[in-house]
């Protein structure tokens, strides 16, 4: 890849280093499963591995992708193309010191892994923000994906306070509040705000569903944006520490709950009436994803009104929780919307260098079906399975999971460069 | 022998739009064709299932080439339109009833 190369070749390369780091993180999982053993706030491992799935998975597919949705989605054009070649370098070094500084536990390399991705994410943000502001007509999706990219620049700047926090030796009771912040901002705010509104959008022109109802739109920006509000005004003002800032927690997680429920009731709602009724791949993740996202609101509400001494006794809930709302949720749908991105932009990459002859036969005819379907049977066995090991906090179950998953992503991964040669 | 409207959509019927697998004239999205028969030219306007769709110039091109390789058409233009607006009712019914099927 170099500086001159097309839009699709980036958007590509994006995709298939995210889906690189995605083994690297089920393999992380299976080889240093005893960590789930040790105490799980602040450990180093734990975040070192849940970052090479966040950051080296979601947020990089996300970036290459977006090179291709946003302007499906909004009819804009990326502002500043070129600037992706070299955050993606960045952007991958960066990575790479902020895991091994987790991983060894070395405050140095943490704090510098953590500003290199604070510098390298803020100028993706810059120019997706810059490319917004081409919109014509704002409707709810663009404020949709507005928000989610202002709770990146939130999330981020939580982030690097804490990376650099380590560095300065000021990891105190404080952390506790930023941890949550960062976590209901990054997850919530950016991940479920984006997909919802990319979803609503694309559901429409994939599948020929209706648009979702304004009521619906405003609904649940509504809930979903005062439920991560008061959550950070909680963590602001230092709320698990007082009943006040609790309470607003509570409300925030409950409002943040209720927002997630109505997206995923209006999610089957258009699906069920859609006019295209084929199944295809990318439908079955879609319904896995919010299947396994209505159960990490189960669990997060479970870890709200279970007593603090029965979750004391049992830690693993969380882990559960992050597992199935992380990559239950979010990667299903994004190994989902891929199984479409992918071979739209291969089909591009070919016109681009042939132009002639350009598109032969249709996506599906591109994709090896039964390994699409081996890949997915694997991961709608194994994230349940996983979930369930890290509820339990069996090793052993950990690691069988772990080694499903390690080859139900290479399959993937495999699956990703057949579509590439066979095009 | 004159090529008629007719010629130009069944011959424009071999292009497929990838993702709804049905064909881009029962999908509706050929809005108008003009012959100039002295100067062997075709002007197809047609529309996009979305502004943003990301093969608009795959399917341009398609169109064109598609338009050249008839007897008679040695200049293709293709305008790609928004007025109207393309919406599931400009499907064929047959084709719609198709989808519903599946």
């Amino acid at each position: 890849m170099n500086s001159g190369d097309s839009s699709v070749n980036i958007a590509l390369r994006h995709i298939k280093t995210g889906s690189v780091f995605l083994i690297l993180f089920f393999y992380y999982m299976f080889i240093d499963s005893n960590n789930f053993l040790t105490y799980f706030f602040m450990n180093t491992k734990i975040i070192s591995l849940t970052h090479i799935f966040t950051l080296g998975f979601l947020l990089m597919v996300i970036m290459g992708a977006s090179y291709m949705l946003l302007p499906v989605a909004l009819g804009v054009k990326i502002a500043f193309e070129k600037s992706f070649y070299y955050v993606y370098y960045a952007y991958i070094i960066a990575l790479i010191v902020f895991i091994a500084g987790m991983h060894y536990f070395n405050p140095d390399l943490i704090a510098l892994g953590g500003c290199l991705l604070f510098a390298s994410v803020i100028i993706y943000n810059i120019n997706i923000m810059t490319s917004l502001k081409k919109i014509r007509k704002w409707d709810y999706t663009s404020f949709g994906i507005l928000f989610a990219y202002v709770y990146l620049f939130i999330g981020l700047l939580i982030g690097t306070y804490m990376a650099l926090s380590f560095y300065f030796n000021i990891v105190g009771k404080y952390i506790f509040d930023s941890l949550m912040s960062h976590i209901y901002v990054m997850l919530a705010g950016f991940i479920i705000m984006l997909f919802m509104a990319i979803s609503y959008r694309l559901l429409p022109m994939f599948y020929m569903t209706k648009t979702p109802k304004n009521f619906i739109w405003v609904t649940d920006l509504i809930l979903l944006n005062a439920g991560i509000i008061l959550i950070v005004i909680s963590s602001i003002i230092n709320g698990f520490y007082n009943l006040f800032g609790l309470g607003l927690f509570y409300a925030g997680s409950i409002l943040l709950s209720a927002g997630i429920i109505v997206f995923c009731f209006e999610f089957f709602s258009l699906m069920n009436g859609r006019i295209k009724k084929k199944w295809d791949i990318t439908t079955f993740y879609l319904y896995l994803g919010i299947i396994f996202l209505l159960a990490a609101v189960f669990m997060g509400n479970l870890i709200l009104f279970l007593p603090e001494r029965a979750i004391a006794e049992n830690p693993g809930i969380y882990y559960a929780f992050g597992f199935i709302g992380l990559f239950g949720y979010a990667g299903m749908v994004i190994i989902g919307f891929l199984h479409k991105i992918f071979p739209f932009l291969i089909s591009l990459k070919k016109f681009e260098k042939v132009k002639k002859g350009a598109y032969k036969g249709l996506i599906g005819n591109m994709q090896k079906k039964y390994m699409q379907y081996i890949d997915l049977i694997l991961f709608a066995a194994a994230v349940p399975a996983a979930s369930f090991s890290l509820l339990i906090l069996d090793i052993s179950l950990i690691k069988i999971s772990s080694a499903l998953l390690i080859a139900a992503s290479v399959i993937f991964l495999i699956n990703l460069f057949i579509m590439e040669k066979s095009a | 022998m004159m090529i008629t409207k007719n010629d130009i959509l069944e011959n424009l019927k071999q292009i497929i739009d990838p993702e709804l697998e049905v064909n881009i004239v029962d999908l509706g999205l050929i809005y108008n064709i003009k012959i100039d028969e002295q100067n062997k030219k075709a002007a197809v306007f047609m529309t996009l299932t979305s502004k943003g769709c990301p093969l608009s110039n795959v399917i341009k091109f398609e169109v064109e080439e598609s338009l050249k390789k008839l007897e008679g058409i040695e200049n293709a233009e293709v305008n790609i339109v928004w007025e109207p607006e393309w919406n599931y009712s400009m499907i064929k019914p047959e084709i719609l009833k198709k989808l519903r099927k599946h």
